[in-house]
C-alpha cells in the first residue's frame, strides 16, 4: 500500500472497511449478504480488515445458522455486535443511529458500505454527514491497477457520470450498493466478535402504524415494464399484458400517472419509486432526467418511442421506433412464443 | 404558537455546468413546498431558504412566496460556488438556525445530482433527527407524522419535534396560490451566519468530477422479434 503520495496518500484508516448489516429475523437480510459480498471483494482488493455491524437487541446464540456464523461464512473477518431494536424494527436514523455511531467510534473505517435498502438510504448520508466523509449512492465499483478502487455514479438522468477514486478522498467514503446486484461472497467460520454495550434510544410510539405497501413487487422486480407520457389509454392495457408477457412487473412514469393512468405506488421516478431490475422497458417515454435517475445504471433499458429523436434513444441499450399499440403486442406474442 | 416550517430548496440544474432545468424544482423538491405549504394551511408558519445566486435562486424563491409561503431568504457568497454537501449543509443549517424552526422540510433527492446528502447533513448540523423518504407530512402536537416505504410495507411513524423530514411524493394537493403585495426576498451573507468563507472549504474531490457518460446510442432494431432474440440472446429473458 503505498504511503505517501502527496494529497492520493491511501489513509491508515483504509486498514478498515465497515459494513451495516440489517436482520431479517434473526438472519443477515438477503441485500446485507450481497453489500458484504462486494465489501469482501473490495477488502481483499486493498488488504482491509472487514468488519460487519450487527445492531440487535441481545446477541445472537452461538449456533451454526445465527448470525455471526452466517456472516463469517459470507466474508467478515470481524464482527461488532451493538445493542439495537428487537428485529420486527426496521432501521431508519432515529432507532438506529446511535448504535452505528458507537460501531464507528470503536472501528474507525475509511470505507463504510450499506445495502441500498430503505433503511441504508436513510442511515448512510448521516454517517457520511457525521464522518466529515464522501457519500456515494449506489456506484458503480471499478477495480484498477495498483489498488485504484473507483466509485462511479450515474447523474443527470444518465447524462453525466460522476466518478470518485477512493485514493483521492482524505476522508472516509460512506457507500450504499444496490440489491439484487452484487453475489454473496464465501468466508470461513472463524470471526473475532466485538461485543459493545448500550442499549437502543428508546422512541416510545415511534411506529404509529403499518400497512402493506400495493406496490412492493416494484422493488425486487427483475423485469420492468413502464408506460409513458406518449401511452394511450387503449395502448396501457397491451403495455401491461407486455409486463406480464415477460414475467415483468408494470410501471407508470410520472406524466402518466398524471393523466391517470396505473397507480401511483407503481410511478418509477426520482420522487417516486426507486427501480432496479436487469431488463426496464420504457414505452412511450422520452427519457426524462425525473424518469431515469431512478432506474440503477445496470438495468439493460428497451425504448419503444414513435419519435425517432427522443433523447430515451441516447440513453437505452436497443430501441424500436413505433407505435406501442402496434409493438407492444408483436413483442409480448414473440416472448411467449420462444419461451422454452 | 405555531409551528415553525422551514423549507430548504434548490434551481434544479439540467447539466453539472449549472444549465437551468425546464422545470424550476426537481419533483422531491416541489412536493417539500407542497408540504409546507399544507402544513401553513393548517397553521403553520412557513419560510424558505435557498443557497445560491439571485439569477439562479430568485426564481425559486418568488415561486414560493408566489405560493403563500410566509418568508423567502436568500444565502449566497462566491464562496459557496463548488463546495461539497457538507458546506451546503453547514449554510442551510446556519440559516434554519437564524430563522427559527420546529421542522425542516427538503426534497429527497434532487433529479440532476440525485445524491440525498444535504438534508441528512443539515439535521446533523442542528443536530436534530431525520427521516428521509416521507411519503407525506402531518403535524400533531409535538411531534411529525410521516408515512413511507419500508421493505414491502408502508410505516406510519411519528418523529418528536424539531426534526427534518427529506420529503418524496407528496400527496398534498397545491392550495390556491395567495398572491400578496410586498412580499420581498430577504438575504443573508455568511458573515451575518457567522461562517467563513474558507470554512466552506472547496472540495470537489470528495465528489467525483463528472464527465458525459460515455455510452453508445442504443442498438435499433427492426421489429419485436429481433428485440426479444437479442435480450434471450443476453440472457435478460427465458
Amino acid at each position: 500500500m503505498p504511503s505517501s503520495q502527496g494529497g492520493g496518500t491511501l489513509p491508515p484508516r483504509v486498514a478498515n472497511i465497515l459494513v451495516y448489516i440489517e436482520l431479517s429475523g434473526d438472519r443477515p437480510s438477503d441485500a446485507s449478504l450481497e453489500a458484504l459480498g462486494e465489501a469482501r471483494r473490495i477488502a481483499s482488493f486493498l488488504g482491509a480488515t472487514l468488519y460487519a455491524v450487527v445492531a440487535c437487541a441481545s446477541p445472537p446464540r452461538y449456533a451454526s445458522d445465527d448470525a455471526i456464523a452466517v456472516l463469517g461464512r459470507h466474508g467478515a473477518d470481524k464482527i461488532v455486535l451493538c445493542g439495537g431494536p428487537d428485529a420486527s424494527t426496521p432501521p431508519t436514523y432515529l432507532t438506529h443511529g446511535s448504535s452505528l455511531a458507537a460501531a464507528l467510534e470503536r472501528v474507525p473505517a475509511a470505507l463504510i458500505v450499506m445495502a441500498a435498502t430503505p433503511g441504508g438510504r436513510d442511515l448512510a448520508p448521516r454517517v457520511a454527514a457525521r464522518l466529515g466523509g464522501a457519500f456515494v449512492p449506489e456506484p458503480t465499483i471499478e477495480y484498477g491497477g495498483a489498488s485504484e478502487l473507483v466509485l462511479s455514479r450515474a447523474v443527470y438522468g444518465r447524462r453525466y457520470d460522476r466518478r470518485l477514486s477512493a485514493m483521492d478522498v482524505e476522508r472516509p467514503i460512506v457507500t450504499t450498493l444496490t440489491p439484487g446486484w452484487y453475489p454473496p461472497a464465501a468466508g470461513d467460520d472463524e470471526v473475532d466478535v466485538i461485543l459493545l454495550g448500550g442499549g437502543a434510544p428508546r422512541v416510545p410510539g415511534y411506529e404509529v402504524a403499518r400497512e402493506r405497501d400495493p406496490g412492493a413487487a416494484l422493488d425486487t422486480a427483475r423485469v420492468v415494464v413502464t408506460a409513458g407520457a406518449g401511452v394511450s389509454v387503449a395502448e396501457y392495457a397491451l403495455v401491461r399484458e407486455l409486463a406480464e408477457a415477460l414475467g415483468g412487473e408494470i410501471a407508470v412514469t410520472r406524466e402518466a400517472v398524471r393523466r391517470g393512468l396505473g397507480s401511483p405506488e407503481r410511478e418509477v421516478g426520482v420522487g417516486a419509486r426507486r427501480v432496479s431490475p436487469r431488463l426496464y422497458v420504457a414505452c412511450g417515454a422520452s427519457g426524462s432526467a425525473e424518469h431515469l435517475g431512478a432506474v440503477s445504471p445496470g438495468a439493460r433499458i428497451v425504448a419503444i418511442n414513435r419519435d425517432p429523436a427522443a433523447p430515451i434513444f441516447r440513453l437505452a441499450a436497443y430501441g424500436l421506433v413505433g407505435d406501442v399499440g402496434a409493438i407492444a403486442p408483436e413483442m409480448a406474442a414473440a416472448a411467449r412464443a420462444g419461451r422454452s | 404558537m405555531s409551528t415553525r416550517v422551514v423549507v430548504l430548496l434548490r434551481r434544479l440544474n439540467a447539466a453539472p455546468d449549472g444549465t437551468r432545468a425546464e422545470t424550476l424544482l426537481g419533483s422531491c423538491d416541489d412536493a417539500a413546498l407542497r408540504v409546507g405549504l399544507s402544513l401553513r394551511g393548517g397553521g403553520a408558519r412557513l419560510a424558505v431558504i435557498a443557497a445560491g445566486p439571485p439569477e439562479r435562486e430568485d426564481e425559486v424563491l418568488r415561486h414560493a412566496l408566489d405560493a403563500g409561503a410566509d418568508r423567502a431568504l436568500r444565502v449566497y457568497d462566491g464562496s459557496l460556488e463548488g463546495v461539497d454537501y457538507h458546506g451546503v449543509a453547514r449554510v442551510l443549517a446556519a440559516a434554519t438556525k437564524q430563522l427559527g424552526f420546529d421542522l425542516v422540510l427538503i426534497g429527497d433527492r434532487s433529479a440532476d445530482e440525485g445524491q440525498g446528502a444535504v438534508g441528512p447533513a443539515v439535521a446533523e448540523a442542528l443536530s436534530v433527527p431525520h427521516l428521509s423518504a416521507a411519503l407525506d407530512v402531518q403535524l400533531d402536537d409535538d411531534a411529525a407524522i410521516a408515512r413511507r416505504r419500508d421493505d414491502g410495507h408502508v410505516r406510519t411513524l411519528r418523529l418528536p419535534l424539531p426534526a427534518l423530514i427529506a420529503v418524496t411524493r407528496s400527496a398534498a394537493e397545491a392550495p390556491s396560490v395567495t398572491l400578496r403585495e410586498g412580499a420581498v426576498i430577504e438575504s443573508l451573507s455568511l458573515d451575518e451566519l457567522g461562517i467563513q468563507a474558507p470554512e466552506l472549504r472547496h472540495r470537489l474531490r470528495c465528489v467525483g468530477a463528472a464527465i458525459p457518460a460515455d455510452r453508445a446510442p442504443a442498438t435499433m432494431l427492426a421489429g419485436a422479434g429481433e428485440l426479444i432474440a437479442r435480450l434471450r440472446d443476453d440472457r435478460l429473458l427465458p
